[in-house]
């Protein structure tokens, strides 16, 4: 499903050179699994994000990155959304005055314009709106509230992945979910996430710890180090890398 | 053959009115200085005077360009107190506790030197020369004011008294096709309420000015809001006076300004007895080729100990190209007082941009909903009942309306 290939990007800072973050990038995720990046602080893991969705400043220099076998570069986030790629924000953003289910429901109607598709009804999107936030234990006041407005670090995780069901992509990439949220929350959430594991769909895991990949349990964990794959493998990865940290990866790597 | 300055115009006019020692009066005090314009202090970036002569100069309007303007408050109903160029129509029937006189002299004009332009529109307002309302009794539905030059030249002065302890709703509603210019008086008793709705929409030959002056007595209210979205050139401009004790304003307002459009929200706040307060929140939204205008200034004088007063104005950019210019002024002779104000000039995050996109949102989709997320803020303490026509302005300048 999705396919990079020695790709480079680089970023551009407020008056600055553009600062290249990855380097020479190569990754395949087939349609149907979850892999998961893990690596350390400022190797690129967030950048990786917003260069797939198509955040302004974030440029590709070189290689080439397929989504469903078609280049996806060139196309506007919005495009891509409703190609069905999510990412699900470290930091959500705020948007005061904007009620969550107002907010969700555009996003969803948008998607399904650009794809060609009728609106959702409103007493349909209530219904998925009601089940879905059952699923993630929100509740329902929370969806009348502005979006992300006075919400908990946690509370904002949950409405990404509250969003991410509503929308059901097909390619999620979810950026460090886990920070912010308590065990408790974390089993909720990888619930929901688990929720939309299927054949159709693929997801990129990106985290710091092992630890929520206990709950999402990935097919395959690869270590993003100086803006590179340096180390691949299956979930006992993940393990090696807590017990032995990222030092250790890296020098076996090189 | 050259057209007529637009000064002569009016000098021409004026000398065709009757004569009458107050409107004598306002026209020394306009033609002491002449048309506002750069040159002059408080109108630098809101030149009346260029404008006019710009005006002159375009072609004359298309028949649909003079009918294209609808009253939004116009569902609401109401009394409604019409004026254009050449005429005054009061409400079909009278509402209860509202009485109205039409005077055929001018007012006298407080501060006209200081105000040209209300001193001009006192100076050539005829037919009749000034209208007085007086509200002795609450009314059940809203007085609308409509101000609408029909295609002229219009010059309107209106005075409206409301009496202690009464609570009036005002919708005002301003229609700019060609040149319109209004001064509305306030004369605010102890304990009345008075909430101020404006709306000014105009179309893009107009030129617009639309000044009160506004006295609260003691324990007098206002709540005044307002939706603008400009003209060739616009100027709102409110001067409020708290006059005795414990009186309360919130000024509210919202400026829209488009390419071509020029969008002026002037405001004086005198604070002169004790332990009055006054909040006002402006927020404004101006693309490429448009130029919006905030000037608010307080004034607490020696005696208004306890004065508590903040003035807001935060405007957003959303193109290269678009114009704002702030100036917030504090003058404060007393020692015991809270004042504050806040002032900022941006752009939309951008992070905030890409998360709506990456939720699918088209960009001018997600550019007219952080725009109006940013803007609502200033409407929300509006009047409930101008509060959907304010809202419905905003919607239908964002292309978010029905």
């Amino acid at each position: 499903m999705l396919r990079l290939n020695d790709l480079h990007a680089s970023v551009a800072a407020d008056d600055a050179e553009p600062k290249p973050i990855l380097n020479g990038l190569s990754l395949e995720v087939p349609t149907g699994e979850v892999h998961a990046i893990m690596g350390p602080n400022g190797s690129g893991k967030s950048t990786l994000a917003y260069v797939l969705a198509g955040r302004a400043g974030y440029s590709v220099t070189s290689g080439q990155a397929e989504f469903d076998g078609d280049d996806f570069l060139a196309l506007d986030p919005e495009a891509r959304a409703a190609k069905g790629l999510f990412l699900s924000f470290q930091y959500p953003v705020e948007i005061p005055g904007v009620p969550v289910m107002t907010f969700v429901r555009t996003a969803m109607n948008a998607q399904r314009a650009a794809r060609g598709e009728p609106e959702i009804t409103a007493p349909d999107f209530l219904k998925k709106a009601r089940e879905t936030a059952a699923v993630l234990r929100i509740d329902a006041d929370m969806l009348k509230r502005p979006l992300n407005v006075g919400f908990s670090g946690g509370e904002k995780k949950r409405l990404e992945i509250f969003q991410m069901l509503m929308l059901e992509p097909r390619l999620m990439i979810l950026d460090e979910t886990d920070s912010g949220l308590d065990i408790d929350a974390l089993k909720v959430v990888a619930e929901g996430v688990n929720t939309l594991r299927a054949p159709s769909r693929a997801m990129l895991v990106i985290t710091h710890y092992q630890r929520l990949l206990d709950y999402i349990r990935p097919d395959r964990v690869h270590v993003l180090a100086g803006g590179r794959i340096i180390a691949s493998g299956g979930p006992e990865l993940a393990h090696r890398l807590e017990a032995e940290g990222y030092d250790a990866i890296r020098e076996a790597a090189s | 053959m050259t057209a007529a300055r637009p000064a002569e115009i009016f000098a021409a006019r004026y000398a065709a009115l009757p004569s009458d020692p107050r409107r004598a009066r306002a026209w020394e005090a306009f033609s002491a200085r002449g048309l506002p314009s750069r040159r002059h202090e408080g109108w630098r970036w809101t030149d009346v005077a260029a404008a006019l002569d710009r005006q002159a100069r375009l072609a004359p309007p298309e028949a649909h360009e003079v009918q294209s303007l609808a009253d939004p408050f116009e569902a609401l109903g109401g009394g409604v107190f019409r004026f254009t160029g050449d005429r005054f129509t009061p409400p079909r029937s009278r509402p209860a506790g509202v009485l109205w006189r039409e005077r055929a002299d001018a007012p006298a004009l407080n501060g006209a030197e200081a105000t040209p332009l209300a001193a001009l529109a006192v100076a050539l307002s005829s037919g009749p020369a000034s209208v007085e309302i007086e509200v002795a009794a609450s009314p059940v539905e809203p007085l609308r004011l409509v101000f609408d030059d029909q295609g002229g030249v219009m010059h309107r002065h209106v005075l409206v008294m409301v009496r202690e302890g009464v609570e009036l709703d005002v919708l005002e509603t301003h229609l700019g096709r060609v040149t319109s210019n209004v001064v509305v008086e306030y004369i605010v008793e102890d304990g009345a309420r008075l909430s101020r709705s404006i709306i000014q929409s105009a179309n893009d030959r107009a030129v617009q000015a639309a000044h009160a002056n506004i006295w609260l007595a003691r324990a007098a209210a206002l709540n005044q809001a307002c939706v603008a979205t400009g003209a060739l050139l616009s100027r709102i401009e409110t001067r409020l006076v708290h006059r005795s004790g414990g009186s309360h304003a919130r000024m509210n307002a919202v400026y829209l300004v488009r390419s071509g459009r020029h969008c002026d929200l002037t405001s004086h706040v005198r604070h002169d007895a004790e332990g009055c307060t006054t909040e006002q929140l402006v927020k404004g939204a101006a693309r490429a080729g448009g130029k919006g205008v905030f000037q608010g200034k307080f004034h607490v004088t020696r005696s208004a100990q306890k004065t508590d007063a903040k003035m807001t104005h935060h405007a957003l950019l959303l193109d290269d190209g678009a114009e704002v210019n702030a100036k917030p002024e504090l003058e404060i002779y007393a020692d015991d007082v809270a004042c504050a104000h806040g002032n900022t000039c941006g752009s939309l995050d951008p992070a905030a941009l890409f998360y709506c996109r990456q939720r699918g949102l088209p960009e001018a989709v997600a550019v007219a909903m952080l725009t109006d997320s940013f803007l609502r803020e200033a409407l929300s303490g509006a009047p409930p009942s101008a509060e959907p026509a304010l809202a419905a302005e905003l919607a239908a300048w964002l292309g978010t309306g029905e």
